[in-house]
This record gives C-alpha cells, sequence and structure tokens, in this order.
C-alpha cells in the first residue's frame, strides 16, 4: 500500500459521538469542491456537491470510463428533489412508498445541473439514502450529493474501507479527500433504478425494492408494418367478443410512439380499406364496417385536445358502446378512470407504447 | 335563379361556431366563435367544451351575423340556408345541421349541403362587401389546382370545373396544422402554438437540419409523422429549459422543412396536371415562408398563385360556406329531402374511398 499518496485522503471514523464534527467537515470539505466517501443503507457512495461543475469532473474522472451512463443524485426529501426533476404522478408514487429507501427514481431532468449527471435522454436518478448521516449532511448542504457507488466503473462496490482500499488504484485514491468510515456495511445490494419516464414505472436495475409490475405481454415492434400487424393479431383474439360487447383499445404513449399505427393496423383487420389519418382535430373518426357476419363502426378517437377527459362522453362515448363496435382510444391518461368504469359493459384491452430507439416500440398489452 | 341571392350559411364543422351572410360570391358578415368582437358581444371568454358543442353559440352567432350583415334583418330575408355537412367532428356537424334544417323548414327556405374542404378550395372565390378579392377581375381558369392545409387536412385538390374536382393527394397520417401544434407543445410553446411557431420562425436562422418528410416520389400524398418523431428525438437530445434561440431557430427550421414538403408536391402536381391557377386555402396559409414558397414555384411555371382576400377567410368560417354554396345554389345542387339530410363526418372529394 503506497501510503504516501493515501496520506491525502483523511479516515475520519463515525459515531453518534462525533456526528455534529463529522458533518461539519464534510460540508467543509465538498463546498471546497472536494470528494467524500459515504455511508448509505446500500454500499459506500462517492459524493460531490451535485451544483459544483469542477467537483462533478472530478467524480467523474474517479469514476472513469463508463459510456455515457448518468450519475445519480442523493437528496433530503421530495421538495429538494423537485428543484431538480419533474416528478411525475407515477414518480410521486414511488417517493410516497419507497423514500428514503434503496430506490432510485428516474423522472426528467430541468436541467439546472451539469448534463454529464444526466442520461442522454434528459432524465437524472434521484434517491433519497435511509441513512442517517447521509441525509444529515445534503440536508446541511442544502444541494444534493452524487449518489454513485465508490467504486472505478465495473470494480466491486465497496462495504468497507478495506474493500474501498483493495478495490480502487492508487491514481484514483488520490481524488478522494474525505472517507466517512462508518465500520463495514451490511451487504446490502445497489439500489433499484426504475424510470418514471415512461408509461408503465420500467425497472432499470433491480435492487431490494421490487416494484410490483403490471401484468401483461411485452413485444417489440421494428416497424409501423409490424406494429400494425401486431394490432391485427390482437384483434382477432378478441373478434368473439364483439357479437355480445363493444371493444375498446385503450392506447397509451408518447407522441410519434405509435398509437395510429395501431389504429391502422385495427382498419386493416376489420376490412376498411380507407386510409387512417390522425383524428388529432377532429377528435373522433369513424368508419363504418361490415366482416366476419358483423357490422359495426370503428371509432377513432383522439382526446390529446381535450382539457379534460370526460368531454368524451360529450362527443358521444356512451352511445359508442355498442356490441360490434371498436373503439380505439389515443392519449388514454386522461380518460382511464372513466374507461374502467365501463369495464362490465365492453371488453377493454390496454396497450401501452415506448420510444426503444428510433425504429422500435415496446408494447404492452393486457386485457 | 336571382341575380341577387342571398344565404345564411353555418358551419359547426369541428372547433368553431361560425355564422354568415353572402350575397352572391361577396361577404356581407362573417360571425366566428373564436373572435374577439364575438366575445365582446356575448360576454367573456367561452369556456372550451361550449365552443366545442356549439349549441350555446349557434344562434348568438347567426345573430351576429344578420346583424352585421347591414344588408338582411331575419332568416326570412335570405334566399336559402347552407350548411357544412362534412368532413368533421360528428357531433359537432349534428349541431348546425339540426339548425339548418330547422330554419329551413320554419322559414320555408331552400337547403344547401356543403362539404367544407369545398368551401376552403373555394374560399378564394370570395369577393368582400365591395366586390373586392383575387377573382375581383380575373375570371376562373380550369383546370385549378388547389393545396388545401389545416389543422385536420392536407389535400392537394384538382378543380376541372363547378362541383368537378378530384383529390390528387392527402396526408397519410397527421395534418399540416397538426404537426405544427404538437412540434409547439414539444417545444413548450403550449396548444395551440403552430402560429407560434410561424411567429418565431421570422425571426430565427434555419440551421438545424431535419428530414423533409416525403412520401414515396410517385405519390402526391403527404406524411408528417416521421418528421414529428425526428424532432421529438431532436429535442429530447437538446438541453431544457430550450434558450429562446434556440426555440427560435428550431422554428425556423421546421417551418422550412415544412414548407418544402409542401411545396415538394404542389410542384410534382403542377408538372403533371398543368393547371392555369394556383389556390391555397386553410389555417397553415397564413404561414409566411409556405406562401413565399408557394409563389416562387408558381411564378417559375407562370403561373398565378391566389389566396383568400382575408385571413378570416384561412380557418374555419362559414363565409366560404355561403360563397360555396352559390356556387352550388348555380347548378341547382340543392337539398331535396331535407328530413333525411345526415352528417358525412368523412365526406371527401368524391373520388376517395372515405365516402
Amino acid at each position: 500500500m503506497a501510503s504516501g499518496i493515501l496520506s491525502q485522503m483523511k479516515i475520519l471514523k463515525c459515531s453518534d459521538a462525533n456526528r455534529a464534527k463529522v458533518i461539519a467537515e464534510s460540508i467543509a470539505c465538498l463546498s471546497k469542491g472536494g470528494l467524500i466517501v459515504y455511508p448509505t443503507e446500500t454500499c459506500y457512495g462517492a459524493g460531490v456537491d451535485a451544483a459544483n461543475r469542477t467537483a462533478t469532473l472530478k467524480l467523474l474522472s474517479f469514476k472513469g470510463q463508463r459510456g455515457s451512463k448518468p450519475i445519480a443524485l442523493a437528496v433530503s426529501d421530495r421538495t429538494m428533489a423537485s428543484h431538480y426533476v419533474s416528478i411525475n404522478a407515477t414518480a410521486d408514487h414511488l417517493y410516497r412508498t419507497f423514500l428514503p429507501g434503496p430506490l432510485t427514481v428516474v423522472s426528467r431532468s430541468l436541467a439546472t445541473l451539469s448534463p454529464s449527471l444526466e442520461a442522454g435522454t434528459g432524465t437524472l436518478g434521484i434517491r433519497i439514502p435511509a441513512h442517517p448521516l447521509a441525509l444529515a449532511i445534503i440536508k446541511r448542504l442544502g444541494r444534493p450529493l452524487t449518489a454513485t457507488s465508490a467504486n472505478t466503473s465495473g470494480k466491486k462496490p465497496p462495504y468497507s474501507v478495506k474493500d474501498f482500499e483493495q478495490y480502487t488504484s492508487q491514481k484514483r485514491l488520490a481524488l478522494v479527500d474525505l472517507f466517512l468510515d462508518a465500520g463495514t456495511l451490511p451487504p446490502n445490494p445497489p439500489s433499484t433504478v426504475v424510470d418514471t419516464t415512461l408509461n408503465e414505472p420500467a425497472v432499470l436495475r433491480q435492487g431490494e425494492i421490487v416494484i410490483p409490475k403490471h401484468k401483461g405481454t411485452t413485444v417489440v415492434s421494428g416497424s409501423q408494418e409490424e406494429t400494425q400487424r401486431l394490432a391485427g393479431r390482437l384483434f382477432s383474439t378478441y373478434r368473439k367478443e364483439l357479437s355480445h360487447k363493444p371493444l375498446i383499445f385503450a392506447l397509451q404513449g408518447e407522441l410519434g410512439a405509435g398509437k395510429t399505427q395501431f389504429v391502422k393496423g385495427l382498419a386493416k383487420a376489420l376490412g376498411i380499406r380507407t386510409n387512417i389519418p390522425s383524428p388529432t382535430f377532429v377528435l373522433i373518426k369513424e368508419y363504418p364496417y361490415s366482416c366476419f357476419g358483423i357490422s359495426g363502426t370503428l371509432y377513432h378517437v383522439d382526446t390529446w385536445r381535450l382539457e379534460k377527459g370526460d368531454e368524451v362522453m360529450d362527443l358521444g362515448l356512451g352511445a359508442m358502446l355498442r356490441p360490434g363496435n371498436v373503439i380505439a382510444i389515443e392519449w388514454l391518461q386522461k380518460v382511464k378512470s372513466l374507461l374502467r368504469s365501463f369495464s362490465d359493459k365492453a371488453v377493454i384491452i390496454w396497450i401501452s407504447f415506448a420510444h426503444v430507439s428510433e425504429s422500435e416500440r415496446e408494447i404492452r398489452y393486457q386485457a | 335563379m336571382k341575380t341577387r341571392y342571398t344565404i345564411l350559411a353555418i358551419d359547426t364543422s369541428c372547433d368553431e361556431t361560425s355564422a354568415a351572410v353572402t350575397l352572391n360570391n361577396r361577404v356581407l358578415s362573417n360571425a366566428i366563435s373564436s373572435q374577439v368582437e364575438f366575445h365582446r358581444e356575448y360576454g367573456g371568454v367561452v369556456p372550451f367544451l361550449a365552443k366545442r358543442m356549439h349549441e350555446q353559440l349557434i344562434t348568438p352567432a347567426i345573430l351576429t351575423s344578420l346583424a352585421q350583415s347591414r344588408f338582411v334583418k331575419s332568416v326570412g330575408d335570405v334566399d336559402a340556408i347552407a350548411v357544412t355537412v362534412g368532413p368533421g367532428l360528428a357531433p359537432a356537424l349534428e349541431i348546425g345541421i339540426a339548425k339548418a334544417k330547422q330554419l329551413s323548414l320554419e322559414f320555408q327556405k331552400p337547403l344547401i349541403a356543403v362539404n367544407h374542404m369545398e368551401s376552403h378550395l373555394v374560399s378564394s372565390f370570395a369577393l368582400n362587401r365591395n366586390g373586392n378579392g383575387p377573382f375581383a377581375n380575373t375570371p376562373l381558369l380550369f383546370p385549378i389546382l388547389a393545396l388545401l392545409v389545416s389543422g385536420g387536412h392536407t389535400q392537394l385538390v384538382l378543380m376541372n370545373g363547378p362541383g368537378q374536382y378530384i383529390l390528387l393527394g392527402e396526408t397519410l397520417d397527421d395534418a399540416a396544422g397538426e404537426a405544427f401544434d404538437k412540434v409547439a407543445k414539444m417545444l413548450d410553446l403550449g396548444y395551440p402554438g403552430g402560429s407560434i411557431i410561424s411567429e418565431l420562425a421570422k425571426k430565427g436562422q434555419p440551421n438545424y437540419r431535419l428530414p423533409v418528410p416525403m412520401v414515396q416520389s410517385g405519390s402526391l400524398n403527404f406524411s408528417f409523422s416521421g418528421l414529428k418523431t425526428a424532432c421529438l428525438y431532436f429535442l429530447q437530445k437538446q438541453k431544457r429549459p430550450f434558450s429562446r434561440r434556440f426555440t427560435i431557430d428550431f422554428a425556423a427550421s421546421f417551418e422550412r422543412v415544412m414548407a418544402k414538403a409542401l411545396v415538394l408536391k404542389l410542384t410534382k402536381a403542377i408538372e403533371q396536371y398543368h393547371p392555369r391557377q394556383i389556390l391555397l386555402g386553410g389555417g397553415v396559409i397564413s404561414n409566411l415562408t409556405l406562401r413565399k414558397e408557394a409563389r416562387k414555384i408558381a411564378k417559375r411555371h407562370g403561373l398565378p398563385l391566389l389566396v383568400p382576400y382575408s385571413k378570416r377567410l384561412f380557418t374555419d368560417n362559414a363565409a366560404m360556406v355561403g360563397v360555396c354554396a352559390w356556387y352550388q345554389a348555380k347548378r341547382g345542387d340543392f337539398v331535396k329531402d331535407i328530413a333525411r339530410l345526415e352528417r358525412q363526418p368523412n365526406l371527401g372529394f368524391g373520388n376517395d374511398e372515405n365516402l
């Protein structure tokens, strides 16, 4: 062990008795742009003041080559988080259910911090560590700490000073200013990472916390044609229901995720030969059809322009709920609860679309 | 037919409640529910839903159009009633049609059923009260090629004579106006932000490269969903909040690509069908870059390009319906069985399969 270099890193034994001193020293170090290693309820974390761009660069050189992987933030509470990310309903639910705790919630970044902390898609991971010392330091700092495991990329996350010294190169050790030694931490796995910017929460890394998953089937569509074929297959699965109930395809997904492509596929399956353009402007388009010995209307409803979801009732949704009719509704979020109330009057197939890449879409469906 | 023929026209095809009085192809009044003076008269801002459902606004709109005409005093004074029967939002169309039927029966007036897109096409034929307009001193020279661009439609139509239309191409997915509004939303400009993009673009430099949306070269159809997705990906990679400079330049880049895509197909249609006049119609033609590019192409082919005399004739309005109805009345195109007249939300130009 080359103690000459190591001597730059101060190791501070932490106990309840010296809590105030540990916090004061940590704040002094962080305020000068220093890099500290601090205990959490999972492993030791490498922390710098996330709002200090020079310190952020220092942290990135400590972590080493890691592509464009983002760096999560540790905050003291939801209010602090709300200054850096936009917390949607899904995220809000996770904050209230699981935090503080070993869960990193990925939300859309408000881009107030260095972009090198964000994922390429403009998102930022946030966690609230369930560790009193870490929380106290963040609270006192008044700003987030970076929350990345205190290991060089590709190496084992450390649970003790010994782990840390063993797995970290001398060059990298020299970048660390302060080690808050809380002894050997319990061997808890790293936090679960959940992306909440998609339609349903997507687990990016599984840790101790298990997010209850919706039932359903997931497929990846590689093209618009594939999305259309999937619509056709799904329709034929439920076709026989049409004789006594209407079918509702409830479509959820961002702009350009393939919702209209899906409806084009439904129209094809119903033998409707006309073009199916977007109904955004007129809100509803209707296409009478007659095939498989059934006649009815395909209603293509788009709620994007509606202020309130229940406006679809004024647009005649109730009258559409007749056996033989197929109703495809885009922008489901607005009408989700309304649709649920129809579950005895109609067969509802819930479908969500998410961008995987420029040409691929993940489609999840469930009846 | 009378040489001075007055029509009370009604349009409730989608968001706007509108009523107008026309005298032949002259517009005497054109009351549109979203317009400022209408609000002033009928008290405050109209709730979104009410505006959309038209019920509360239809009678005020008709009364306003009669008063502003300064020519007819009551429905009893007009020669005919005209109403849009499609394309549009079915429950909205129903309200206008029901009102028109009721007036037609009550005042014993002939009823004329109008295609909303046909009326966008003929909006360039409209003259103002004093007889001024693009066709004031110009005869119609067929075939006429029209590019109709609005929130709900993007169409290239060939007019071979009165009432003779061929749909040459249309959008396969999103309408041009819708693409403007959706990209505006992505730029955090709110809804409907299409006109804000046009406004910002005036000051911007089209520095960002976006793919020009094209449907296979032979076709005259349009497609804008690919461009919408390309914008989404491009904007996801940008730092938020967007700087003003970025927003302005991106707006200019987007607008340029949209104009390019529209004019590309317009050019193709000119080369294939050799029209003698070019018309523009629909709300999106208030975009100056689009008008400039279209004018350039028309000039290159030695053709006149005509647009309606007023912006109030670009977006949805009843005056164009009245003008269209006058041309229909001249060829005897009246509703024969008023009781059986129904909305036709998918009404097309005759040769498409939506009918």
